[in-house]
């Protein structure tokens, strides 16, 4: 399951995401495949669903793709965005 | 301190500014409001001691808010206080002009008003026609005043000038509909015309008189005005979380009042799959209808 913080607003600009850090005042914004994976997370999709699903949806190496993740939810649990259970 | 303008008999005179119809006993730099419209501000010379004190500075002017009383300190001018959306009361200090009032009360006092009375506010201008508004943001000498008023010549009207009011559900407000040019833009555009006494603004600009509109209108595109060293016209569209980047420089805010990151969440929000476009110009010698056309092109393209 995947907990996002409640200072979070997430606002949608064309075909990116723009997290917004109500804390803050920091922006971060996210292109279309970071957009797609964003959603997917707060759509509820542990890491191996986000995988499976993205790598259905791209045209990507696996190895390449896992790690873009892993970093990803890193990045975002570093910022206080989200705690996942299987990060 | 007011003594010396108690008794004063100015007739009361009627404006139109940012939809509403002002009541005045100073004489302002705005269009006339029609008699049969209903009054829904009041302004005159006179004081009250229920207001704020005023801690808040810019640049010089000093301001205080609480509730629906705002107050604004002028140093060696005038005292404003307005309460609610209802009335300002003005008690200037001695020997002050009611030109100087007059000007300060259109390049201030009624910025603050519109500021406090919209949902996000822009430094900029904006034209409309057909319900569409067209808004030009940019830094300062970007041309955004000059463009706003040669877009008149092609069937639009001035929405608003220096300050673009947007209200909570995304609609652009009327503001100041006067666009206060230098004379050397003034006489380009009124053909060589010179600009009337009466039309200056106590600082350094003429204001215009041209159509303006008074109804609220749906905001078609925001175009940032930058001018380049290059002798040539681009139109750049700028998508994504990028607007916000090039949005932000524009925002206004006022210190000590407002929340810097609750207006970017507006922002932000507002922003959606709103239309920005960067419209770079030559910084010198280019002609007008140029840049119209480039901006008309521009603005009437779903996708670029």
């Amino acid at each position: 399951m995947n907990r996002f913080s409640e200072k979070l607003s997430v606002c949608r600009l064309d075909d990116e995401l723009v997290l917004l850090d109500g804390r803050t005042g920091s922006y971060f914004g996210l292109n279309a495949v970071g957009a797609r994976l964003f959603e997917l997370l707060q759509a509820g999709f542990d890491r191996e669903a986000v995988a499976t699903r993205l790598l259905s949806e791209y045209d990507v190496a696996e190895t390449q793709l896992r790690g873009d993740i892993d970093t990803f939810l890193f990045k975002l649990s570093e910022l206080g965005f989200i705690e996942c259970d299987d990060a | 301190m007011i003594a010396s303008f108690l008794g004063v008999s100015g007739s009361m005179r009627r404006y139109s500014a940012f939809g509403w119809t002002i009541r005045s006993e100073i004489a302002l730099a705005l269009p006339a409001a029609g008699a049969e419209t209903a009054c829904d501000f009041t302004i005159r010379y006179g004081d009250a001691p229920d207001f704020p004190e005023t801690p808040y500075c810019l640049d010089s002017i000093r301001y205080g808010l609480a509730e629906d009383r705002l107050r604004i300190l002028v140093p060696r001018t005038a005292d404003f206080k307005i309460r609610g959306r209802k009335e300002m009361l003005i008690a200037p200090e001695p020997g002050v002009s009611e030109t100087v009032i007059a000007s300060i009360i259109t390049g201030l006092v009624l910025g603050f008003l519109v500021h406090l009375n919209a949902w996000l506010t822009f430094h900029g201008s904006a034209v409309v026609r057909d319900n569409n508004a067209l808004i030009f943001l940019g830094a300062c000498g970007a041309g955004k005043s000059t463009t706003a008023a040669a877009f008149c010549r092609r069937g639009y009207k001035i929405l608003c000038d220096d300050l673009v009011p947007i209200s909570v559900d995304g609609q652009v407000l009327p503001g100041v509909p006067r666009p206060r040019l230098t004379e050397a833009s003034y006489r380009r555009l009124f053909d060589d015309a010179v600009p009337i006494p009466s039309l200056w603004d106590g600082a350094d600009k003429y204001q215009a008189e041209l159509d303006f509109s008074v109804a609220a209108a749906t905001p078609r595109v925001s175009l940032i005005l930058e001018p380049w060293a290059e002798d040539r016209f681009l139109a750049e569209p700028v998508k994504g979380w990028k607007k916000i980047s090039a949005l932000a420089p524009y925002l206004q805010s006022l210190p000590d009042i407002d929340d810097k990151k609750a207006i970017l969440a507006r922002l932000t929000s507002w922003l959606g799959d709103r239309r920005v476009v960067r419209i770079r110009r030559p910084a010198t010698g280019f002609r007008v209808d140029e840049l119209l056309d480039l901006i008309e092109t521009a603005s009437s393209k779903e996708t670029i």
